[in-house]
């Protein structure tokens, strides 16, 4: 009987496994047409799966009663499973965590959020289609946490930060609302609106398109040269990303 | 013997299945009433019966019972005319209020409860004289809204009294008044038993009881469509079914309800602003910029408007020149608005002309004794080195708003520049406990920890503005001099 239950205990840390699994996949996520969703739902059901088993067992060997057969081979089955998964999580999670390279941006527009505005029921998570930046006829899909749900919308214009990945497995660190589209749009009816510049300035900065900032805190002194403060933050703004990056 | 264990099997599946649809339906019910606000809870008897004639839709009834609870919770012997009045005793009530006002003419509190006292026995001309006279004091007081709503409603003024309650319904505050909540719960209940109820009114007064209860929104969402089917104020009606989408999470379905409201209705402010809100949370400013700007448009001479256009102006795009001119625009309509003139003298200040703002915050606390103007003008006085003069600002604001942040870096920041530094440090702290968590305003704080040898607290200080905004330049030269004076003050 103990070593059922310590068996059922076994289960549930495939369980916790898997859930890190999940989490794993969700934070260094890849954009894939269809197997990086397919993998983390199967995942998810999987561990769900795990976990429901292991409470069995715990609650059968409390029982006295042993499972046998196909059951017994469920069992294993789900098990492997759940490592296999868990294997995966890892390797996106080294992926991410080791990857030094740069952001490169890519401007798209969602096409569609599963589950549409309310999302999938009570799951914390969906999935988006992305517009394709690199093939045309390849749709981009990527999975979406909870906490990010709410920013999002379909036909919304966003840009999309791509890494190379330590393995080679490119994936995306971040998908931001397209502020640079956004601000040009409200800059040709409001041209001098001063906030927007700065915004502007510090997006292109942050996705790593210094050309662009400079450009923009150029636009930025010509239309408000009496304002010496913000010239100077985008100056020390620029030269210590360029020190960083290297240059 | 194994037909007797099927049946044992089955009536146990029977149980079970019996079980789980009685705990499904008892949770349904307890998270319906676990979302209802405190006040429909009462350990009294008249409150069970008020909650129970509330839960079957009778609104009228749950009102009598719930007024009889609060009665009978009271000291009878009341001496103030708000207590009279939640005693349910309206003559001593009345009595105590006149003399209230006696003592105390521009006092709200009195004025409101003989407005309710009026409002109960029918005098709806009397109700309406005391709410307007709150009104020409306080010009958004949402209980003398209401009371006026249910006075114009009672009176048979269906459109003003939807004008006055999307007033209220406007503001991101609720009434002070339960009398006032009872009687509009009452009159949720009396307009609806009309032989021809007023729908769209009905749709906002449920609006409003949903902040208390948000089964209420259904309510509102069902009374919305029968408006819009009775052609009854369609755009209001669209604009409550929005705002009901959206509470749900339907922000695409909402914007389509307030795109249909503005279509039906190009000026109605309510659907206007109610898109840009949705817009600007999908971070769409030009969209939320051009709807502001058409409601600025439709009604200049409303405050509401004209304070969100402002926001917008000078938060979100940081205009000040479209701004400066918008403001001009609205002081010119209504001279009298203390709030347009200190909106005015803070774009003013942003611009630089210290002068313009100090007399625009000066015109405003002439009119009014607002804090953001005291505290307007010390930072006025501040640009143009009257220090002693913006302490006294400053002062005056605390006094009239303890609360307020802004006057407390005000304060620190004079401290600091006369080198009382641990008086600076002492209202830069009680700066940031209100709530002055601006990244520059941290900034200064954490410089004064260094300044005072706080070297460990300047150090963490400067992480945390270092999380918020990594790209702070005056943060991250601050945090290499801590840095360097740590490593100094570190035994060889």
């Amino acid at each position: 009987m103990i070593a059922q239950i310590r068996s059922g205990f076994v289960y549930l840390m495939l369980a916790v496994l898997g859930a890190w699994s999940v989490w794993a996949q969700f934070f260094y996520r890849a954009s894939q047409p269809y197997l990086t969703v397919l993998l983390a739902v199967l995942t998810l059901l999987a561990t769900a799966l795990t976990l429901a088993l292991g409470f069995i067992r715990i609650y059968r060997a409390l029982q006295r009663t042993w499972p046998r057969g196909l059951a017994q081979f469920g069992y294993r089955a789900c098990g492997v499973v759940v490592v296999g998964f868990t294997l995966w999580g890892g390797f996106l999670f080294s992926n991410g965590k080791l990857d030094r390279s740069d952001p490169v941006p890519h401007a798209t527009e969602i096409v569609g959020i599963a589950g549409g505005e309310t999302g999938l029921s009570i799951l914390p998570f969906t999935w988006m289609e992305l517009r394709p930046w690199k093939d045309p006829k390849r749709p981009e899909r990527l999975l979406v946490r909870g906490d990010e749900r709410a920013r999002f919308f379909n036909g919304q214009p966003v840009m999309v930060l791509v890494r190379r990945g330590y393995f080679g497995v490119a994936w995306v660190s971040a998908v931001e609302p397209d502020v640079a589209r956004q601000s040009r749009e409200i800059l040709k009816v409001a041209p001098r609106a001063s906030q927007v510049y700065k915004d502007l300035v510090r997006f292109y900065v942050r996705i790593g398109r210094m050309e662009d900032a400079r450009r923009t805190a150029g636009e930025y002194t010509a239309q408000f040269p009496d304002d010496r403060e913000f010239p100077v933050q985008a100056a020390t703004l620029l030269s210590a990303r360029d020190h960083t990056s290297g240059r | 013997m194994a037909k007797a264990s099927r049946k044992r099997s089955t009536h146990f599946y029977y149980t079970l299945g019996i079980a789980s649809i009685v705990l499904l339906v008892g949770l349904a019910a307890l998270d319906r009433v676990g979302r209802m606000d405190v006040r429909f809870f009462s350990d009294s008897l008249p409150a069970a019966r008020g909650f129970a004639h509330y839960l079957v839709g009778d609104f009228a009834g749950a009102a009598r019972w719930y007024r009889a609870s609060m009665a009978a919770s009271m000291e009878p012997r009341q001496t103030s005319s708000s207590g009279a009045l939640l005693a349910g005793n309206h003559e001593l009530a009345e009595t105590l209020a006149r003399r209230e006002l006696t003592q105390y003419p521009e006092a709200v509190a009195p004025t409101l409860t003989l407005a309710e006292i009026a409002l109960a026995r029918g005098q709806y001309d009397e109700a309406l004289a005391q709410t307007g006279r709150v009104l020409k004091l306080q010009p958004d007081d949402y209980d003398a809204l209401l009371i006026t709503t249910l006075a114009q409603a009672r009176r048979g003024e269906r459109a003003a009294a939807l004008d006055t309650l999307k007033r209220a319904l406007r503001q991101d505050r609720l009434e002070r008044r339960y009398t006032v909540f009872l009687a509009t719960l009452q009159a949720a209940g009396d307009l609806a038993l009309q032989d021809d109820p007023p729908l769209c009114l009905l749709a906002h007064v449920h609006r409003y009881l949903s902040a208390y209860d948000p089964a209420r929104t259904d309510t509102a969402a069902q009374y919305a469509q029968r408006a819009i089917e009775a052609n009854d104020r369609v755009d209001d009606a669209l604009v409550t079914l929005a705002l009901v989408h959206d509470a749900r999470g339907r922000r695409r379905r909402a914007l389509e309800e307030l795109e249909r409201a503005i279509a039906a209705n190009a000026s109605n402010t309510a659907a206007l602003l109610g898109a840009a809100r949705v817009h600007a949370a999908r971070g769409e400013l030009a969209t939320e910029y051009r709807l502001v700007q058409a409601a600025f448009r439709v009604t200049p001479d409303d405050p509401f408007v004209a304070a969100r256009f402002h926001d917008v102006l000078t938060r979100e795009l940081g205009d000040y020149e479209q701004a400066l001119a918008m403001d001009e625009t609205a002081v010119a309509a209504r001279p009298d608005d203390a709030r347009a003139w200190s909106r005015l003298g803070r774009v003013q200040s942003h611009l630089g002309d210290h002068e313009a703002s100090l007399r625009s915050f000066g015109r405003s606390v002439e009119l009014k004794e607002l804090a953001e103007a005291r505290e307007g003008m010390g930072d006025a006085l501040r640009e143009l080195r009257r220090y002693d003069e913006a302490a006294a600002a400053y002062e005056r604001a605390v006094k009239l708003d303890a609360y307020r942040p802004g006057p407390f870096v005000g304060l620190a920041v004079l401290h600091a520049r006369e080198q009382r530094y641990p008086q600076a440090l002492e209202a830069y702290e009680q700066a940031r406990r209100l709530g002055a968590t601006q990244v520059d305003q941290v900034v200064e704080l954490c410089a004064l920890y260094h300044e005072t040898g706080k070297v460990s607290r300047a150090m963490g200080c400067l992480q945390d503005v270092l999380a918020r905004d990594p790209d702070n330049t005056r943060g991250r030269t601050l945090l290499e001099q801590v840095q360097k004076t740590a490593a100094n003050r570190r035994p060889a």
